[in-house]
C-alpha cells in the first residue's frame, strides 16, 4: 500500500486540530519517505522527543508503509517565526 | 541472494516471523510471542552494554540508509566512541527494537541505557550542542 500526502495530511490535521501542517514527499528509490511540519500550540512546553512521538502517535498504523519521516515539530509561534525566514 | 526492501520488510531472505503474523498462525505466534519476550530482554541489556549504543541500518563502515548514515556522521563528528548494532543482518531485532522503544524507525540512539532519539533529534541535539554534552556526561568524548 502505498501512503499518499493527502492521507497524511488528513490524518495529522485531526490529530492537530487548529495546526499548520505541511506534508511534501520526498521519497527517491529508498521508499515511502515524507517531510512533514506541524506548527501546533500542543507542542507548546513538550521535549523534542515527546514532540515527535505524539506525531508518530497521530500517524500510527500509516507508519508501516513508510520508510521514513522527516519532522518538524513546531508551535505556532515557532513556525510563524520559521517560515518568515 | 539479492535483498532489497520495501517500506519496513525484507524482500528475498528467509522472515518467517513476518509470515507468521501476516497469517496470524496460532501455533506460530506462540511461538513468536516467546521470542519476542527474549529479544525486548535482549535489547534491555544490549541498551545499557555500552554508553553510546545505536541501532542502524548496515555499518558504520557501510550505512546503508541515509538516515543510519547522518547518524553516524553526527556521532563521528562528535569523537564519540560508540558501540553499531546492525538491524538488517537479523529482522527480530529491526522489529523488537520499534517496539522497545515505542519509536517506529530506525536509527535509533541510545545513551545511558536510555533512547534518546532518531536522526532527526540527533541532528537537531548536535546543532544545539546538547548533544556534545551528553556524550560527554556518558564518557564517550574527551573533554575538550
Amino acid at each position: 500500500m502505498t501512503v499518499t500526502v493527502e492521507q497524511l495530511e488528513n490524518t495529522l490535521k485531526s490529530g492537530f486540530p487548529d495546526s499548520n501542517i505541511i506534508v511534501e514527499d520526498v521519497s527517491g528509490g529508498c521508499g515511502a519517505k515524507f517531510s512533514i511540519v506541524i506548527g501546533s500550540d500542543k507542542f507548546e512546553g513538550v521535549s523534542l522527543l515527546e514532540r515527535h512521538r505524539m506525531a508518530n502517535d497521530v500517524i500510527g498504523e500509516l507508519m508501516k508503509d513508510i520508510h521514513a519521516i522527516n519532522f518538524k515539530t513546531w508551535t505556532k509561534k515557532q513556525y510563524e517565526e520559521k517560515m518568515k525566514q | 541472494m539479492s535483498v532489497g526492501y520495501t517500506g519496513r520488510f525484507l524482500v528475498g531472505g528467509l522472515h518467517s516471523t513476518n509470515i507468521v503474523r501476516e497469517n496470524g498462525v496460532r501455533s506460530f505466534s506462540r511461538y513468536y510471542s516467546s521470542v519476542k519476550d527474549e529479544y525486548q530482554k535482549k535489547i534491555a541489556d544490549q541498551v545499557k552494554e555500552f554508553p553510546c549504543v545505536l541501532y542502524m541500518k548496515g555499518t558504520p563502515e557501510r550505512p546503508m540508509c541515509g538516515f543510519s548514515n547522518t547518524v553516524i556522521r553526527i556521532l563521528e563528528a562528535e569523537g564519540a566512541t560508540f558501540k553499531s548494532h546492525n538491524v538488517l543482518e537479523d529482522d527480530d531485532l529491526r522489529e523488537n527494537i520499534k517496539s522497545f522503544s515505542n519509536w517506529p524507525t530506525i536509527p535509533q540512539v541510545y545513551i545511558k541505557g536510555e533512547f534518546v532519539g532518531g536522526a532527526d533529534i540527533m541532528m537537531n541535539m548536535y546543532k544545539t550542542g546538547e548533544l556534545s554534552k551528553m556524550l560527554e556526561d556518558a564518557g564517550v568524548v574527551e573533554k575538550q
